[in-house]
C-alpha cells in the first residue's frame, strides 16, 4: 500500500513557489541595474523580458494563491 | 511588483535599534561598510542575497539556520540582519528575533529584517511583535534592501 498523498496547503505552495523566485528576481534585478557590467542592447532585452515574467508569475502567486490564503 | 508586497512596514517607536549609534567603518569612497548577517537556509535565495551585499560593498555573514545564527552574533554582532522566518531545526525567525531582543541590550541591538513569503497582516504583526523592525515579503527587491542598509546606516 502507498501512504495517502497529503493535500498541498496553499500557504506552503505559496512559500515554495516564492523561495525561488526571489533568487531568480534579485539575480535579474542586478544584473538589469548593470551593476556588474555593462550589457548590450540585446541582453537588456533578455534580461527585462525575464523580469517581466517573474512579475507575471508573481502576480499569479499572489491572485491565486495568496487569496485563498486571505480567505482561509 | 506590487506596492502592497513592496513596502516596508513601519514598527512601533519604542525601544528599536534605529536609535543605535550609526556604525563607524567605510570603505575607500567613504561609504559606510555594514557588518549584515544573513540567516536563510535556502541556497538560491542566500546565494542571491549574498551576491546583493557584496555588490553594495557590505561585509555579509550567513547562518542556515538559529543555531548557527546565535554563533556568528557571538563572534561579533552585527548592524543588520535579515532573517527568515521558517528555518531548519528548533528556531523560526520569530524565535531568534525574540531572543536577540531579550540578550542584547537596544543601545547594541542590529536593526532586525524579517524576510518572508507571506504577506498576511497576521504575520507581518508577528514579525513586528517579535521584536523585528520591518517585515519584507519575498520575492524582495534590491531597492528595498538598500532602504534598509540606509536605515543601518550604510
Amino acid at each position: 500500500m502507498y501512504p495517502k498523498k497529503q493535500a498541498i496547503q496553499p500557504s506552503s505552495l505559496s512559500h515554495d513557489l516564492k523561495t525561488p523566485l526571489t533568487g531568480i528576481s534579485m539575480m535579474l534585478q542586478l544584473l538589469g541595474e548593470e551593476k556588474v557590467g555593462v550589457l548590450n542592447e540585446r541582453q537588456r532585452f533578455m534580461v527585462a523580458e525575464a523580469m517581466k515574467d517573474c512579475s507575471r508569475l508573481e502576480e499569479v502567486i499572489h491572485k491565486h494563491l495568496d487569496s485563498i490564503i486571505a480567505v482561509e | 511588483m506590487t506596492a502592497k508586497r513592496t513596502e516596508i512596514c513601519e514598527t512601533p517607536a519604542q525601544d528599536s535599534a534605529s536609535d543605535n549609534a550609526p556604525p563607524d567603518s567605510a570603505d575607500s569612497h567613504g561609504k559606510t561598510v555594514l557588518n549584515v548577517l544573513l540567516i536563510e537556509d535556502n541556497p538560491s535565495v542566500l546565494r542571491s542575497l549574498v551576491v546583493f551585499f557584496e555588490i553594495e560593498d557590505h561585509k555579509v555573514r550567513t547562518a542556515v539556520d538559529g543555531e548557527t545564527a546565535f554563533k556568528r552574533i557571538s563572534e561579533e554582532i552585527p548592524d543588520i540582519i535579515f532573517c527568515d522566518l521558517s528555518l531548519p531545526g528548533t528556531m523560526m525567525g520569530w524565535d531568534i528575533a525574540e531572543r536577540i531582543v531579550r540578550e542584547i541590550p537596544a543601545s547594541k541591538r542590529p536593526l532586525l529584517i524579517a524576510l518572508s513569503g507571506h504577506i498576511q497582516n497576521k504575520y507581518v504583526q508577528r514579525s513586528l511583535d517579535a521584536g523585528f523592525d520591518h517585515h519584507l515579503s519575498k520575492p524582495t527587491s534590491p531597492a528595498e534592501l538598500r532602504k534598509c542598509l540606509q536605515l543601518a546606516g550604510g
